[in-house]
């Protein structure tokens, strides 16, 4: 059964992640039927749309290809920069196919609305230019040149291959030929969001060990190859697709789009642990005598999850997200300053952290683990006396995932409630796992505190995570 | 990222499976012409532009005039063509790669019904344009009888606006208003009254010539209306008695295009290739030839062979093995050297003894639509409102419920009502059996050679509901298929059908709605079936004895949360 709970987590973690890319693909799926047969993204060539939902993929997830500016510098945020940054990046792949065409049909009309698309590019690219920058700028030179190189280059190349399918009116030269424009756009979108000021300061700063700085090239390559290779064999096994059929290459974009721009991992999750009161649950006395002990006791309050409601005290806690792989060799660049500390995400309760998912090994953010400190238990022993104290997580409802069989129960009267329903913190427990909406009820001598966990937004920079209050110790006791 | 890569390629295998389609044609579109022809504002409609339907001045001279149905005024093709009733469309698409072949009546079966017991429809055909020639081969007697009749038969289809289809006496005289609308329960239809069997609507006015003969004067006095229907405001037999036929002109040779008549235009919407314009009628070559017996070739009677544009229609219905075929037939060698099939002139049934319909072995085409590169690839099915209204009444009839009303009760829009219940719609075509998808199944004809069979498919089943073809309750509503959202559709008339007419009758909009809201419930269900044990978990609770801080309410009633408590060890 692991394999095929392997496999299941897989793809719902997979579903999860591109939810934003899947809904495009419906979405698309949808206007399909609204295109007009001899609108220009009704092409039957099915090249419009496929540009089309390049454009949108680059919205919503383009960014530049390249590793980005030194980690230790603090770009700047823009927000109209960065917009017209997106939207450079929408314009760029419209370009490439018009030139495509001109070159394809030999129109004079078609080149000059390249060149307008290009200008646009130009103007976007250069309003755009402030959102990302970096203080840093360790060559002094001009990027113009690397930049008209660069655009000259695809231009050159989707004009070669666009006259390549009229000097050889073949399908397959045609089907090669769109399915190199395509990955053409890819990678020129993914270049167009890039700096040559970040590779520059990356060169200069060297890497860890004193070691050359090599700039890597894979994602480049695998955003240049598979959607190419991709279109190929599609091409090639379906033939020419009509339009009817525009949600198949739409698909393929999408998914090359999500593999080539992942979503980002954050590097933290903030948390929040409100505060909450009872409000129900106390038990009637119903005699002033002791009970039996095959009857259930009374006169106590049951604290209930649901039956609960937020006090205005919270406490934010920011919990590091720990992925699969090893932080030194994903960005091994050398740091410019003596390097400062992570934060200690430490909880009263133990250490915490969101862990890579058992099965899948990728990162996630719904499943809080926290490796608990060993004094954490039942009893005390200090001072000549006993105080009794009691933590535990209550959870109403078993997310997927989690053990639902029914708990043992010592006594008759105790609920029948599932295994991952209480998770009782004492010195034989060692790992705690939270999910979004978990109870924390901590009891000393008979007085109880509660706290609901609630998984906040994520934080993907590593420059905010560090400017975020680290949780202290008297937010979660001796709250009097 | 093996993973990643995986996912386009099963999906790419996943429509790959999908491709089963074994039929030579396919359902492209189905929807109320007159609805989506009169979705263009009224004020933008050239009243100039409305069809006339203008019958041939040969055939006005020699027939008579020719008589629209009581109470209307106007012909059932023309009434289409202007929009004035509603029209069933049904939109035909021949797979690419098969044989270019045109559809004839033989090869359709619409009908509307869940069972086998369904009614058959008749759609509109185009109308025929027969220059007739008679080999009489010293049978002068006989070769008279045969024009007399082929004549009177071209004069109805003249006077009607209806295509001559083999048939009973009743269904003759339904066809082609010699009766009176339902004789005993007074009239009860809204269109077309007189009418109770479907048949065929033309889609223009036909036309029709003789060779010249030098044994016969077809010509008559232009003053002579008698037997020719001038006088009668109905149709009745004596109408045709006195008919006659036209010697063909010199410009009347097959393959010209006919003067002075016009099909009623038909225009097809924008499609991915150039359209190709639509081809004005020209004259077919009908040739019969009389046999007298011969006793060396074992033919003991006088029989017929039929010769229509080269084709042998006798050969053909023996080698079809169709239920108009001759039980016994000869060969006989044409002037031409054209060996050609021969059937008896004369058949018995029951006391009487009469002539075989030679014109009734003529096909009719359904029309077609096409691009330049393939200018027959779309057949276009137009059946007229009041057909489907009388299917679904005898429908209704026969499962002992009552029988729908008469005028102005019960369902009077049936095109709407089949659309909506598009189960009821079926369209079969006799089709060849394709090689890929039930393998290549060959057959023996009579003369030794083989050829592929063929087979009937209901093409319209993609209407109807169900999953993979099981679970025929569940009903989509209208689906042609997702793929189909952008196939052409055609009107009757002179403009091309814009996006919006196309979209309308495509439900591109409802497509689009049914594929998000699918979506959207996929996710829903989804999410929903993984959390649906929370209805029934137990939700844990937790004993403690005080509670710090002061509790909202404060109340002290049963169930609620205590007052707010000191902890021990705190400060009052």
């Amino acid at each position: 059964m692991t394999p095929i709970r392997r496999l299941r987590a897989a793809v719902l973690a997979q579903f999860q992640r591109n939810a934003d890319l899947i809904a495009v693909w419906v979405a698309l799926a949808v206007a399909q039927q609204q295109v007009p047969i001899t609108h220009f993204f009704g092409r039957e060539d099915l090249l419009p749309w496929v540009t089309l939902t390049l454009s949108i993929v680059a919205l919503i997830r383009g960014r530049a290809l390249g590793p980005g500016p030194h980690p230790m510098l603090t770009p700047r945020i823009d927000s109209l920069s960065w917009y017209m940054q997106k939207l450079s990046m929408a314009v760029a792949p419209w370009g490439l196919l018009l030139v495509y065409d001109a070159a394809r049909t030999l129109s004079l009309g078609m080149a000059g609305a390249a060149f307008g698309v290009g200008v646009l590019v130009l103007v976007c690219r250069i309003v755009g230019a402030s959102h990302g920058q970096t203080a840093w700028r360790p060559v002094r030179s001009t990027p113009w040149l690397q930049w008209t190189f660069g655009a000259g280059l695809f231009i050159g190349f989707s004009a070669a291959i666009g006259l390549a399918t009229t000097l050889i009116a073949l399908d397959p030269v045609r089907w090669v030929a769109q399915s190199m424009l395509l990955g053409a756009m890819f990678v020129s979108l993914g270049l167009i969001g890039g700096r040559v000021q970040h590779h520059q300061q990356r060169r200069v700063a060297g890497l860890k060990g004193g070691r050359a700085y090599r700039p890597a090239l894979f994602p480049l390559v695998l955003a240049g190859i598979g959607p190419t290779l991709g279109y190929a064999v599609v091409q090639f096994v379906l033939g020419d697709l009509p339009f009817t059929q525009a949600f198949v290459v739409s698909l393929l974009v999408i998914v090359w789009g999500a593999i080539v721009w992942p979503s980002p991992e954050p590097h933290a999750v903030a948390v929040m642990l409100y505060e909450v009161a009872p409000t129900g649950g106390r038990d009637v006395l119903a005699t002033q005598t002791a009970n039996p002990f095959d009857a259930p006791p009374e006169g106590a309050l049951r604290f209930n999850p649901l039956r609960s409601q937020r006090t205005r005290t919270g406490h934010p806690w920011l919990v590091p997200v720990v992925g699969s792989r090893i932080e030194g060799l994903d960005d091994p660049v050398a740091p410019l300053w003596p390097v400062r500390p992570p934060f200690r995400p430490s909880h009263t309760l133990g250490d915490a952290r969101f862990e890579p998912h058992p099965l899948t090994r990728e990162t996630q953010t719904e499943v809080l683990t926290l490796h608990l400190k060993s004094e954490t238990g039942a009893a005390d022993l200090s001072g000549g006396q006993v105080q009794t104290k009691r933590t535990l997580v209550l959870r109403a409802f078993i997310p997927p995932g989690f053990d639902s069989r029914q708990r043992k129960r010592t006594y008759t009267w105790e609920q029948k409630y599932a295994r991952d329903a209480v998770q009782v913190l004492d010195a034989t427990l060692e790992i705690c796992k939270l999910v979004d909406g978990d109870i924390i009820m901590m009891s000393q001598e008979g007085v109880a505190h509660a706290y609901e966990v609630e998984m906040c937004a994520p934080i993907y920079r590593a420059a905010d995570a560090f400017r975020f209050r680290p949780a202290q110790l008297e937010d979660y006791v001796e709250a009097g | 990222m093996i993973r990643h890569s995986l996912t386009p390629a099963l999906a790419v295998l996943a429509l790959t499976a999908c491709e089963t389609e074994a039929p030579s044609w396919r359902l492209a579109s189905v929807y109320d012409a007159a609805a989506i022809a009169n979705m263009v504002p009224a004020e933008t409609v050239d009243p100039a532009a409305a069809y006339v339907w203008v019958p041939s001045a040969g055939m006005q001279a020699n027939c008579g005039p020719a008589k629209a149905p009581d109470g209307l005024g106007i012909f059932e093709g023309e009434a289409m063509a202007n929009g004035l009733s509603p029209v069933l469309a049904v939109v035909l698409e021949r797979h690419p790669d098969a044989p270019a072949e045109s559809l004839q009546i033989d090869d359709l079966w619409v009908s509307i019904g869940e069972t086998e017991d369904d009614f058959r429809l008749h759609p509109s055909v185009s109308p025929r344009h027969i220059s007739l020639e008679i080999e009489d081969n010293d049978l002068a007697r006989d070769a008279e009888q045969v024009r007399t009749q082929m004549q009177m038969e071209m004069c109805m289809e003249h006077k009607t606006g209806r295509a001559w289809v083999a048939a009973g006496e009743e269904q003759l005289r339904q066809a082609f208003l010699l009766d009176p609308p339902d004789r005993n329960a007074g009239p009860d239809r809204k269109y077309f009254g007189g009418q109770r069997d479907p048949v065929p609507a033309l889609l223009g006015p036909p036309d029709a010539c003789v060779v010249y003969d030098p044994g016969y004067t077809a010509s008559r006095s232009s003053t002579d209306d008698a037997g020719r229907g001038e006088g009668s405001l109905d149709i009745v037999p004596a109408d045709v008695w006195g008919a006659t036929v036209r010697n063909c002109l010199p410009a009347e040779q097959p393959g010209y295009t006919v003067q002075g008549v016009a099909n009623i235009p038909m225009r097809l919407s924008q499609v991915a290739d150039d359209p190709a314009p639509q081809q004005g009628p020209t004259w077919n070559e009908l040739k019969v030839a009389l046999w007298p017996p011969n006793a060396a070739l074992g033919r003991t009677e006088i029989e017929v062979s039929i010769v229509y544009n080269g084709e042998d229609l006798v050969r053909q219905a023996v080698e079809d093995e169709s239920s108009s075929a001759p039980a016994l037939h000869h060969l006989g060698v044409l002037g031409n050297g054209m060996q050609v099939f021969t059937e008896p002139l004369y058949e018995q049934s029951g006391t009487v003894r009469g002539v075989k319909d030679p014109l009734g072995r003529v096909p009719y085409h359904y029309p077609t639509l096409g691009t330049v590169q393939d200018p027959g690839r779309y057949t276009v099915l137009m059946i007229p409102n009041w057909q489907i209204v009388e299917g679904l009444r005898r429908l209704e009839s026969e499962s002992g419920e009552q029988v729908m009303g008469a005028a102005g009760a019960g369902i009077q829009d049936g095109v709407g009502y089949v659309l909506q219940h598009p189960e009821l719609l079926n369209v079969k075509v006799r089709s060849l059996v394709d090689a890929q998808a039930g393998g290549q199944q060959m057959r023996t004809l009579p003369d030794g050679t083989e050829e592929m069979s063929a087979e009937w498919y209901n093409i319209g089943s993609s209407l109807r509901g169900g999953i993979a073809g099981r679970l025929p309750w569940v009903s989509y509503g209208y689906t042609t298929g997702m793929l189909s959202g952008r196939k052409p559709i055609a009107l009757l008339g002179f403009t091309d059908p814009t996006w919006g007419q196309v979209s309308a009758a495509q439900r591109a909009g409802y497509q689009g709605l049914f594929l998000g809201a699918l979506a959207l419930l996929s996710v829903l269900m989804f999410a929903g079936l993984r959390r649906v044990r929370d209805l029934w978990t137990t939700v844990p609770e937790e004993r403690v004895d005080f509670w710090p801080g002061q509790v909202p309410g404060g109340g002290e009633e049963e169930g609620e949360a205590p007052a707010a408590d000191v902890p021990e060890g705190g400060e009052e």
